[in-house]
């Protein structure tokens, strides 16, 4: 399995306070990775380094084998990363299918990957005209995912993306996540839910107030006590 | 009666020029959240340009419709670059300052062209006439009711014009783009949205419109001066903010309310209050509603 995403000792600050302390993780392609952790670990802060959207002090980011230096978060998109922030970061004055046709921003031949779009998320097709900030949770999370998958990505992350969503809703989102990867994009996956996560997932890293505290594959972690006690509340 | 309406037709092709010139403002301030005080400078380049430029088309200058558009698109691609050059030096830099040093540089933008432009070896501080493109011809008249052919250039030109930006901005790949970039930056350059380019492409509306303005005002009033932008930038802002700034139908409606307000106030009142109505009227808005008609409060993002 060939390398995808490389980062490594990652620090980063925001003013006096340290959300990164050296943290290095790496996404083959093919796989599902899980990074698990608290609140204010530092998930999203390593997410937004990762897209060059906040600056980092020391380390470095390597995409399909290149060091990210100097390249806006918009070119790095064209290269094949996506993000999905967050809050799932709707355009909300705009239409569903607004949203969708910037998701292909730097794309001109995204029409006919509409329709593999709806299969997908069916009910996006029904709502294509209504301004997305009209939709629900679930719905604007399969919008934001569906936009993001527009722009061809290679590696997709994807940052809490079950937050504030309903059981059944979730489910179904961590069935489309192992849908996604079955047609060979590779999932950086960030979440709270472990058990879900984890379900779905190759690896995963824990990580703990800016480090990463725990990594292996899904089996090592299940059987660790830590862990267990921490995030499986067994 | 006819007075009425002859104050009603003055109003609104006065107040479609405020329109072009508020939407600058609006768009501006739409996705920098920056009031752009050097937009009434652009403006003002607008008419000086056509100063300079009919006089190439042959002196003494024949008026005709040819020469006015001649003379338009050339101050379109002019204060296009002004515009471009104003983004690129003196706001692109600040992009991830506060506001204010922000709007204080704007203000220092604004100054400078004034002042540059009233240098000698450029246009000078002394007002010149500004050269008749079009000869001014009485169309329509009924009941003491006049209607200049300048007045229907001036509602059709601006609507036109109004009519190809809501094209642009709704129905083009840049438009949309313009519009998530309002909404958020941070977001646009996710999906791949290059932000730098499209606020650039932004300015350069708004200086297609201020030009178009400039030079509709210097053919309606033919005088040109470098502190022209000044007052019209203001009373143009006045209106961008009474239609809620932010919104371009809102700057459109601004502008059409203010042409009206000011027609109305010199018509029925006293021309000495011309300037005072727009101040008044920025006084009410920002008591009584200060998000504007058509605007709506952000809730700002924690």
């Amino acid at each position: 399995m060939s390398e995808l995403l490389r980062v490594e000792n990652l620090e980063v600050s925001y003013g006096a306070v340290q959300a990164l302390k050296g943290v290095s993780l790496e996404v083959k392609s093919g796989e599902i990775v899980s990074l698990l952790g608290a609140n204010g670990a530092g998930k999203s802060s390593l997410l937004r380094a990762i897209m060059q959207s906040v600056s980092y002090s020391k380390g470095s980011v390597y995409f399909l084998g290149e060091k990210l230096q100097k390249i806006r978060t918009d070119q790095l998109v064209e290269r094949g990363l996506a993000l999905v922030p967050e809050g799932r970061g709707i355009l909300a004055t705009l239409t569903v299918l607004e949203n969708l046709e910037l998701g292909a921003y730097h794309r001109t031949d995204w029409q006919n990957e509409l329709q593999g779009i709806y299969a997908l998320f069916p009910i996006l097709k029904e709502r294509l005209n209504q301004n997305a900030g009209t939709l629900s949770g679930g719905e604007q999370q399969m919008l934001a995912i569906g936009r993001a998958l527009l722009s061809k990505p290679k590696l997709l992350l994807l940052d809490e993306p079950s937050l504030g969503l309903a059981p059944k809703i979730i489910q179904n989102i961590f069935r489309l996540i192992k849908e996604i990867r079955s047609r060979g994009i590779s999932i950086l996956l960030i979440e709270q839910n472990a058990h879900m996560a984890l379900r779905v997932s190759d690896r995963a890293y824990l990580l703990e107030t800016g480090k990463i505290k725990l990594s292996g594959s899904v089996q090592d972690l299940l059987s660790n006590d830590e862990l267990k006690r921490a995030y499986l509340g067994g | 009666m006819a007075e009425f309406f002859q104050h009603l037709i003055n109003g609104i092709s006065l107040g479609s020029i405020y329109a072009l010139i508020a939407i600058g403002y609006s768009m501006v301030y739409g996705i920098l959240q920056l009031i752009n005080f050097a937009h009434g400078e652009v403006v003002m380049l607008g008419a000086v340009t056509g100063f300079f430029v009919a006089p190439l088309f042959g002196r003494p200058v024949h008026p005709s419709l040819g020469l006015f558009l001649s003379v338009l698109l050339i101050s379109m691609v002019v204060c296009s670059i002004v515009g471009l050059l104003i983004e690129r030096i003196a706001y692109r830099p600040l992009r991830k300052s506060p506001r204010i040093n922000c709007l204080i540089t704007a203000i220092g933008v604004s100054l400078f062209i004034q002042y540059f432009t009233q240098l000698d070896f450029i246009f000078g501080a002394i007002p010149q006439s500004y050269p008749e493109l079009i000869e001014r011809q009485i169309v329509f008249s009924i009941g003491g009711l006049e209607i200049s052919n300048l007045q229907i250039l001036v509602l059709g030109l601006s609507f036109s014009l109004m009519g190809i930006l809501e094209f642009i901005v709704f129905r083009t790949k840049m438009g949309k783009a313009m519009r998530a970039v309002s909404e958020s930056p941070e977001i646009a350059s996710l999906l791949g949205i290059p932000v730098n380019r499209v606020i650039a492409f932004t300015f350069v509306l708004g200086s297609c419109l201020a030009a178009a303005a400039g030079t509709l005002v210097a053919t309606m009033y033919p005088k040109v001066d470098a502190l022209m932008g000044a007052l019209l930038g203001l009373k143009a802002f006045v209106a961008a903010v009474l239609g809620g700034i932010g919104s371009i139908s809102g700057a459109v409606l601004g502008g059409l309310l203010m042409g009206l307000a000011e027609e109305y106030t010199v018509g029925y009142l006293s021309s000495s209050f011309r300037d005072a109505i727009a101040f008044t009227i920025l006084i009410l808005i920002l008591l009584v509603r200060p998000s504007g008609l058509l605007g709506t409060s952000r809730i700002e993002k924690v």
